[in-house]
């Protein structure tokens, strides 16, 4: 698996995809800074750090579904899952090897806006003003959440060779989540909230908690245990899933 | 031009992609008619004319995806070299998928509007609105779709891969959404808002101007955003609106621009 990674890891910095991806998060990051302090001015209102620090959690599931589908997509259109097969390494290797790098790049994309961001808003904003415990908490969260999402693109993306289903998949899936985060979220800060049945507030607050779907909370800091636990089971599921049907795939 | 829109109309016919678009227009028409059902039974008076026009929010994703797919299996076909060999002209070809696509998209309409109308007219009842409301709004909303078409029919001719165009056509219509919610909800900002302050150490409210309420020469730049973006226009038509003429003319301009830059872009492509 380690000539595997290796292989994998040039092939990753010589990505468009992944260098696009990457250029798109550090440069929405550095508006996000300077956005705010525009805002500020126009509006004569004190705008902390914190508060678009986490937007990176609401686009990391939208940039990642389309690197994904993409980097895992080209080598089977280019033949390379084939010849790597074919040179004696196992599909597990193969499997893991691409979530490895997939899982990387994802990390690497969140904190390229991480870094822009805290580059152009700490001259301009001061520094957080929530506890640096809770920043960081909610910082680790959401990385885990971007890398159990990569694991479900990543899953799609070995599982089926045609990279334009994959795609409009992957995208629809992230787009999907992010959505259902806000509805459940509005719907759970409603005032007629005590008049919610208990069984259906139960399983808005249990969807809330899906990677993808967190987002929503993570974007205002707000991390509870529930969703490292949910973001590890879904890691942990896609990834044995995936390694079982790939294991079975025909590859063509 | 003739030989290539046959060519691109029976390719379009084999599809299973437009099949596929064709079935969920008509599922959406009565998916769109069960949700009115439905709100008549909490008491709202839901018409079946708000029906008729909800077909243009779909409209812009099922046309990425579509319109990207369709495009793009040219280029990986070889189809698009193809014809440049058998000596059409480029502007030729791209002229007839617009067309084509375009035309499809008028078949998805159509598919909408007949299943609404079938199925809605026993049991929702008959419009209420105007024939010359229906048919001033049914063509901007038309007109909308042209310039969703427009747009993405740029896109897929000059981007070769099947999967980059169709993530570009996709994070463009979402981009374009969420734009225009963004401008819509800067345009709903209330002019004054509460606010809370300790008088006599009890919390007080009272109303002050709203920081966020957009002034006369902002609110007209925003409302022009609003009117001109796509996703902006279908959000208004399905309020019925009396702009139908001025959104018409931006979508006009939208068509002719992304068309002469596509068009322009294409004749210099690489074609391989």
């Amino acid at each position: 698996m380690g000539n595997l990674l290796a292989a994998g890891f040039m092939r990753l910095w010589k990505s468009r995809s992944f260098w696009v991806s990457m250029a798109v998060m550090a440069g929405v990051g550095a508006f996000e800074a300077a956005y705010c302090r525009r805002i500020g001015r126009i509006f004569g209102e004190r705008i902390e750090l914190d508060q678009r620090y986490m937007v990176f959690a609401l686009m990391s599931g939208i940039i990642l579904s389309a690197f994904c589908s993409l980097f895992v997509g080209s080598e089977y259109s280019d033949g390379g899952i084939r010849r790597k097969l074919a040179a004696g390494h196992t599909r597990s290797a193969l499997y893991l090897s691409n979530l490895t790098l997939c899982v990387t790049a994802g990390l690497l994309i969140c904190l390229g806006y991480i870094a822009a961001y805290l580059a152009v808003g700490v001259p301009l904003l001061g520094f957080f003003h929530f506890a640096l415990s809770r920043v960081l908490l909610s910082t680790l969260d959401a990385l885990l959440m971007t890398a159990a999402l990569t694991a479900v693109f990543t899953m799609l993306s070995m599982l089926h060779q045609n990279k334009t289903v994959v795609v409009v998949t992957a995208i629809f899936l992230a787009y999907f989540l992010l959505f259902l985060g806000i509805f459940l979220q509005n719907r759970l800060s409603e005032p007629n909230l005590p008049y919610m049945g208990d069984i259906k507030r139960s399983m808005y607050q249990f969807l809330l908690t899906l990677p993808g779907c967190q987002a929503v909370r993570l974007a205002v800091m707000e991390p509870e245990w529930t969703m490292p636990a949910s973001s590890g089971g879904v890691l942990a599921a896609c990834t044995g899933l995936g390694l079982a049907l790939f294991g079975r795939k025909d590859i063509r | 031009m003739r030989e290539l829109l046959a060519a691109n109309l029976v390719r379009l016919r084999k599809t299973g992609l437009f099949w596929g678009a064709v079935l969920l227009h008509a599922a959406f028409a009565l998916f769109r008619i069960y949700t009115i059902v439905d709100d008549r039974k909490y008491g709202y008076e839901t018409t079946l004319d708000e029906a008729l026009f909800t077909f243009i929010m779909i409209e812009g994703l099922v046309m990425a995806v579509f319109i990207a797919v369709f495009l793009g299996t040219e280029y990986s076909d070889g189809t698009v070299r193809n014809k440049i060999t058998a000596g059409h002209g480029r502007v030729r070809i791209y002229l007839a998928n617009l067309l084509t696509v375009c035309l499809a998209c008028l078949v998805f309409t159509a598919v909408y509007l007949l299943t609404t109308l079938a199925v809605g007219l026993p049991v929702l009842g008959g419009l209420t609105l105007g024939a010359g409301v229906i048919a001033s709004t049914l063509l901007g909303t038309l007109a909308t779709a042209a310039a969703f078409c427009s747009l993405y029919t740029l896109i897929g001719m000059s981007v070769s891969r099947k999967s980059t165009g169709c993530i570009l056509c996709i994070l463009l219509f979402f981009g374009l959404m969420i734009a225009s919610t963004y401008v819509a909800a800067m345009l709903d900002a209330p002019p004054e808002r509460a606010a809370m302050e300790l008088v006599d150490g009890e919390l007080v409210t009272h109303m002050e101007p709203n920081p966020k309420y957009l002034t006369e020469g902002k609110r007209a730049v925003y409302q022009f955003v609003l009117d001109f973006l796509p996703t902006g226009q279908a959000t208004q038509y399905m309020l019925i609106t009396d702009k139908t003429a001025w959104m018409s003319l931006y979508s006009g301009l939208i068509v002719l621009l992304t068309a002469g830059g596509g068009l322009a872009y294409f004749r210099r492509k690489d074609i391989r």
